[in-house]
C-alpha cells in the first residue's frame, strides 16, 4: 500500500511539470495565432470598457467595507488622541496599537465580592451579571483591571485601563458596529472567536468581551460604574 | 494599527492590459470556433468577464502562460456559445468499454518520460487538456474551473479522470 502511495505522488509529480511544459510549448505555439487584423466594432469596445468598469465597481464596494470597518477604530483612537489633548492634566497616550490577538484567561489570585448578579470591589462595579456567572479570574493593578466571569462554556470579561495602555482587539474575520455606552462613543465588533465592546470616558479604556449574546454585553457594559 | 486596504487601481490595469495583448489572439481563436464576427467579439467579453474572476492566477508580464491560460477560458467559452446556438450534442467522445487496468508502477519516470507525457498532453484534445492543465498548472479548484469554461463540476472531474487515463495510455504504448 505504501509503495503504491508513493508511485502514485512521483507520477502526479511528473505529471504536473508534463503539464506545464505542455502549457508552455503551447503558449509559444499561439503566438502564430495572435496575428491579423481584427478590426472590432465600436460597440465590442463599449461593452468592454463596461466590464471593466463594473469589476471596478465591484472591487470599490469590497474595499469601501474594509475602510468602513477599519475607520471605526480609526474613529476610537482619535478620539481618545482628541479626548487627551484637551485635558491638560490627562495622563499622556503613547500609542494604542489594534494587534490580532485573543484574550487568554490568567490564572491569578481572586479578590472582590460577587454577590448573584452584580459584582463590585474597590475599584469597579458591574450591577449586571447574566444569570449562572461566577467569578473566574480578577486582577487588579495601577493602570489594569481584569476580571472574568464563567458559566459552563460561556465566559465574559470585563476589562478597564488607563487610557495609555496597549489594547488589542481580534480583528481577524470581523465586523464592526458604532453604539453608545453610558454617552460614550462605542465599538462593537464579532468574529468567530468572541464579541468585544469597547468604550473610553476620557480616562479609562472599557473593555467587555466574551463569547455570550450581544444583548448580554450591552447590559453589562451599561451597568459598568468605576 | 492593521489596515487591510487593497489598491484595486493594479488589478484594474492588469486586466486591460492582458485585454489589449491578447484580444486578438482570443478573437481569432473564437472566430475559428463560431465563425461569426459578433458570436466571436461576445465569446471574449465573456472570457474577460470569467478571467477578471480569478486574476491572481495569471502574471500578465509572463507573455506564454498568460497566452495559453486565456487561450483556454477564450476556447471553452466559445465551445459554450457554439453549443448554445447550434444546440448539438456536447457528449464526451470517450470509447465505452471498460478502462484497462493501468499500473503506473510500470511506467519508469526519467527526463525522457516527462518530455514524452508533455508532447501527449499537447497532443490532446483542447476538451480534455485545457481541464487538465487548469487543474495542473495554475490550480484551479474544480468548481473555479467549472465556472470559467461553463461547464458543470462533475463534467470537470470526469474530464480530468479520463484526461488521465488517456496520457498513462499512451505513454504505456510508447514504453
Amino acid at each position: 500500500m505504501k509503495t503504491d502511495t508513493y508511485v502514485d505522488k512521483a507520477l502526479d509529480l511528473l505529471l504536473d511539470e508534463a503539464a506545464a511544459m505542455a502549457d508552455k510549448n503551447i503558449g509559444i505555439k499561439l503566438a502564430k495565432e495572435a496575428t491579423g487584423d481584427v478590426e472590432f466594432s465600436k460597440e465590442h469596445e463599449k461593452r468592454m470598457k463596461k466590464i471593466f468598469a463594473s469589476a471596478k465597481k465591484t472591487e470599490r464596494k469590497r474595499k469601501h467595507r474594509v475602510l468602513k470597518y477599519t475607520a471605526g477604530i480609526a474613529a476610537v483612537l482619535c478620539m481618545v488622541i482628541a479626548f487627551d489633548a484637551l485635558n491638560a492634566g490627562a495622563l499622556r497616550i503613547k500609542f494604542m496599537n489594534f494587534i490580532l490577538e485573543t484574550d487568554q484567561p490568567n490564572t491569578d489570585y481572586s479578590f472582590g465580592d460577587s454577590k448573584a448578579g452584580s459584582y463590585s470591589d474597590d475599584e469597579i462595579a458591574i450591577d449586571y451579571i447574566p444569570d449562572g456567572f461566577e467569578l473566574d479570574t480578577s486582577r487588579v493593578s495601577e493602570t489594569k483591571i481584569y476580571i472574568k466571569f464563567k458559566k459552563d462554556d460561556q465566559y465574559f470579561i470585563a476589562k478597564v485601563e488607563s487610557i495609555n495602555e496597549k489594547m488589542s482587539i481580534d480583528t481577524e474575520e470581523g465586523n464592526a458596529e458604532h453604539l453608545t455606552i453610558n454617552g460614550c462613543e462605542a465599538v462593537y465588533t464579532t468574529n468567530k472567536n468572541a464579541s468585544s465592546l469597547i468604550w473610553h470616558d476620557n480616562k479609562y479604556v472599557y473593555r467587555i468581551s466574551g463569547n455570550i449574546q450581544k444583548n448580554e454585553i450591552l447590559k453589562i457594559a451599561e451597568s459598568v460604574r468605576k | 494599527m492593521i489596515f487591510l486596504i487593497i489598491d484595486s487601481e493594479e488589478d484594474m490595469l492588469k486586466t486591460e492590459k492582458i485585454y489589449q495583448k491578447h484580444r486578438v489572439l482570443m478573437y481569432n481563436i473564437a472566430y475559428y470556433i463560431l465563425k461569426d464576427k459578433h458570436l466571436a467579439e461576445d465569446a471574449v467579453e465573456e472570457s474577460f468577464v470569467r478571467i477578471i474572476k480569478n486574476l491572481d492566477k495569471i502574471d500578465e508580464n509572463d507573455d506564454i502562460r498568460t497566452r495559453s491560460y486565456v487561450a483556454m477560458i477564450c476556447r471553452n467559452v466559445a465551445k459554450s456559445i457554439y453549443n448554445e446556438k447550434i444546440k448539438e450534442n456536447t457528449a464526451d467522445d470517450f470509447p465505452t468499454e471498460a478502462d484497462e487496468e493501468l499500473n503506473p508502477a510500470e511506467i519508469v519516470i526519467n527526463r525522457e518520460t516527462l518530455s514524452k507525457v508533455s508532447g501527449i498532453i499537447e497532443n490532446l484534445s483542447p476538451t480534455y487538456r485545457d481541464v487538465f492543465i487548469m487543474r495542473r498548472v495554475y490550480d484551479l479548484s474544480r468548481e473555479e474551473i467549472a465556472e470559467s469554461f461553463g461547464i458543470n463540476v462533475e463534467t470537470v472531474k470526469k474530464r480530468l479522470t479520463r484526461a488521465k487515463v488517456m496520457i498513462l495510455k499512451e505513454l504505456q504504448k510508447e514504453m
